[in-house]
């Protein structure tokens, strides 16, 4: 928490990569410990693969659902070059849980863009600067049974840094209260994973 | 979760679920909609709960049904609630602006899902213009508690003056989510009783004539009750003043905040913003000396602010749209910035980014058709079948046929505008014309365009995109698909029978998976000189995404052409630039098979299983 009374997540990725279950967990734990908290989702056109955002943000003083520019405490970014397109709503020496594998927009599939390398994106989040929590978890993900779990991985690892505002026990009490039961086997084991730094 | 009768229970809502949870709380009778994001949730979380909670709920075929069904519901005595996106009520107007005259019974309210920054929609058009327009009060709430209340107010509010009252949610009330606590909900039913009263319900030109006072009167009455009720928050402290309307208070609040400014700072917060309450506004700046009004898109209580002020001669400067922009949406830094200009404050906080990105960096990552999606496929043999021709589109998923490398897209108004314009300029233009329509659209307001194509003649090609379902605004169902607004089973309404009964002189149903088929199909229809009808129905991918065996890439057998990359464009064909091949990404494929298809070289085929 900051002198302001709030922690604020930005969680970014590519529309249907699951940031508004991550973001509904979050907020869930929050409330749970009756902490006032908002979340703000993109819903809609950018679904379709298209670019996506979320905030979550708990505290006091916190009203609105949007990060004030330059005022994000965590950056959750789902994919590498999400990271890039958010990083005006961080603050300088925050952190960045950042997912290593790339989704390939179609504007490169059809040669009228590029993706720059992994390390052109990690030298811009370090130069910020940032510090970078940079891993693949889509194939943590995959490897445990689906990509869809992508999200727990990335929650998984935040929950590991000294300044996340709750607890794994507290976050994985929330994913079973929602994540619907034949999923929730691979979502705490995916959780796990991401906890877990050796299986990074 | 929504139904449960646990008052004192806090949990975390969306806006638009809190609209629900505050009409349940109200007792409501009845809801009905048409989906349009940002509001859709609402017409969702209804269609899920209807049946435990005994409510009537109806998805119609579009926003002027779903008002006069409200209506009908508020004339039968009952409380009703009808949802939709801002530009919807411009279908819904002719209905709306018809009634307050007469005004309404049983407690009604019209739920809007304004749109500022457009994220999704043709427009950022201010809903708070219509209720003016229409004399219908507006409240604005500025969280998901407020929201809830405020519906609940609104019910009662709208027996007491006979009005219909908007919930104006804009994107980040409807899509934002925060604690709610509940409140207990009735028990009691009405059921529904017709009282005659031809002048107030038959709005012929002698009773308008009659009742156009009655609601000025109503209205005035109105503007005064509205100075106490709980939407209107005055803080009177220093001279310097922010007036501030539903959720742009937050951005106040939270820059005040910033700058330990809140108890130097007199703020007046309107959660009411139809009719403005003119009492408290003339308290405030009268009390201050210098006035921000912070409002989003239209400069409305600013105006009414400076109306004010030059009546009673106040010396308040009143500052609004000359430091805060007309356009999208704001944030706690543009309030921030807005209030450093006015009062030459040295800010502590900063709001703005150091972060300079070269944008090559930032490969553009549109929105675009999901693999597998049958429109895709559609778009595809349009383009083989038509090279060249105009073509006019439609409001949906298949609006994203605008992206290269289809280019099926030349024109979008609004709903249904695809068949009345493809058929007009059929007539105007020597070109081939094809209109691109989804089924939803199409029984939105596409079936009086289709008429007129047969009426007054055409030449163009419709072709209606059947998915079956009312997709881009998240699989809501819709009369194409057989299954009713509650979920049952019903006999689904096909778009060629409707063509059949026009008689259109070519009717033709195509599945566009079959590509091969599909593109004949629209070749013998580009030959015609007048009107066709294509239905190329594939279920929404969406729906059922396990349905295909997927398909992969025999290696040895691509020989880098790209011509699927780069004319089919679905999103799970990869392009591998080092060993110039492509590859199926297996997780987003949904095995639709249009690229097996595609590709000349044979190298792409279904995986064996």
């Amino acid at each position: 928490m900051n002198n302001n009374n709030e922690y604020n997540i930005v969680l970014c990725g590519v529309g249907g990569q699951g940031t508004i279950l991550a973001s509904k967990i979050l907020a869930q734990t929050a409330i749970r410990q009756g902490i006032n908290c908002r979340v703000g989702e993109t819903h809609g056109m950018s679904q379709r693969g298209g670019s996506v955002i979320s905030h979550f943000r708990m505290g006091k003083s916190v009203q609105g659902a949007i990060t004030p520019v330059g005022h994000g405490d965590l950056m959750l970014a789902f994919e590498p070059v999400e990271s890039l397109r958010y990083l005006n709503f961080m603050k300088t020496k925050a952190s960045v849980v950042l997912n290593t594998h790339p989704i390939i927009p179609t504007s490169v599939n059809a040669g009228l863009a590029k993706y720059p390398l992994e390390s052109e994106i990690k030298k811009v989040l370090e130069d910020y600067p940032l510090e970078i929590i940079g891993f693949d978890a889509s194939s943590i993900a995959h490897r445990l049974g689906s990509v869809i779990a992508l999200n727990m991985v990335i929650l998984g690892a935040s929950a590991s840094l000294p300044t996340f505002p709750f607890s794994a026990e507290e976050m994985k009490k929330s994913i079973e209260e929602l994540v619907k039961p034949q999923f929730l086997d691979l979502n705490i084991k995916a959780f796990n994973a991401g906890f877990v730094k050796e299986n990074r | 979760m929504l139904t449960e009768n646990k008052p004192g229970k806090n949990v975390l809502l969306m806006g638009n679920q809190a609209v629900v949870r505050g009409a349940l709380e109200a007792g409501v009778d009845v809801a009905a909609t048409y989906p349009g994001t940002p509001a859709s949730e609402i017409g969702d979380n209804f269609a899920k709960i209807a049946k435990k909670a005994g409510i009537y709920f109806e998805y119609a075929p579009n926003e002027k049904i779903a008002f006069e069904t409200a209506l009908s519901a508020s004339w039968s005595g009952l409380r009703s609630i009808v949802s939709m996106k801002h530009v919807g009520l411009n279908v819904a107007a002719d209905a709306l602006m018809s009634i307050t005259y007469g005004g309404t019974e049983g407690g009604m309210v019209i739920a809007m899902g304004d749109d500022p920054s457009c994220f999704s929609s043709q427009n950022e058009q201010d809903s708070r213009n219509y209720a003016r327009f229409a004399q219908i009060p507006c409240l604005e709430p500025s969280n998901a508690q407020e929201t809830k209340e405020m519906v609940k107010y609104a019910f009662e509010l709208s027996e007491q003056f006979k009005l219909p009252v908007m919930i104006r949610e804009t994107t980040r009330i409807a899509h934002g989510s925060g604690n709610v606590s509940f409140g207990p909900l009735p028990e009691k039913k009405r059921s529904g009783e017709f009282k005659r009263d031809k002048v107030r319900k038959a709005v012929l030109p002698a009773h308008a004539y009659q009742l156009h006072p009655d609601l000025l009167k109503r209205i005035e009455t109105l503007s005064a009750y509205i100075e106490n009720s709980p939407w209107v928050n005055m803080k009177l402290k220093g001279k310097t003043g922010i007036i501030a309307n539903g959720n742009t208070m937050n951005y106040v609040t939270e820059s005040l905040q910033y700058e330990n400014l809140e108890n130097e700072v007199s703020t007046l917060h309107l959660g009411c913003t139809y009719p403005l309450p003119r009492k408290s506004i003339e308290t405030f700046i009268k009390h201050c000396d210098l006035v921000l009004v912070c409002e989003e898109l239209d400069p409305i209580t600013e105006n009414t602010a400076k109306e004010i002020a030059y009546d009673l001669g106040l010396p308040c400067k009143i500052h609004g749209k000359d430091l805060l922009p007309l356009t999208y949406e704001f944030d706690t830094g543009i309030i921030h910035q807005a209030l450093v200009k006015m009062i030459g404050l040295s800010p502590k906080e900063k709001f703005d980014s150091k972060v300079k990105i070269n944008p090559e960096m930032l490969p553009p990552r549109y929105p675009v058709l999901c693999p597998g999606c049958p429109h895709r496929a559609t778009f595809y043999a349009i383009r083989k079948a038509f090279p060249k021709a105009v073509y006019t589109s439609d409001i949906g998923c298949y609006t994203l046929g605008i992206q290269p490398p289809m280019n099926a897209v030349d024109t979008c108004v609004c709903m249904g505008a695809s068949i009345s314009m493809g058929v007009a300029f059929s007539k105007f233009l020597p070109d081939k014309v094809v209109a691109t329509i989804g089924d939803s659209t199409f029984f939105h307001t596409g079936i009086p365009a289709l008429i007129n194509a047969v009426y007054n003649g055409s030449k163009a090609t419709v072709v209606i995109m059947d998915n079956s379902i009312t997709a881009m605004t998240g699989q809501q169902p819709c009369p194409s698909c057989g299954i009713s607004s509650l979920g049952d089973s019903c006999p689904p309404i096909l778009p060629e029978n409707v063509a059949q009964a026009l008689n259109i002189p070519f009717i033709r149903v195509v599945d566009p998976l079959d590509l091969h088929h599909t593109i004949e199909v629209m070749k013998e229809a580009a030959k015609l000189d007048d009107t066709s009808v294509i239905v190329s129905r594939s279920i929404c991918c969406m729906i059922d995404k396990n349905k295909y065996v997927l398909a992969e890439v025999i290696e040895d057998e691509c020989i880098g052409c790209q011509i699927c990359t780069k004319t089919y464009a679905c999103p799970a064909l990869i392009w591998n630039m080092d060993i110039k091949k492509v590859h199926i990404d297996e997780t987003l494929c949904n095995g639709c098979g249009a690229c097996i298809q595609v590709c000349p070289s044979k190298a792409i085929r279904r995986k064996e299983s």
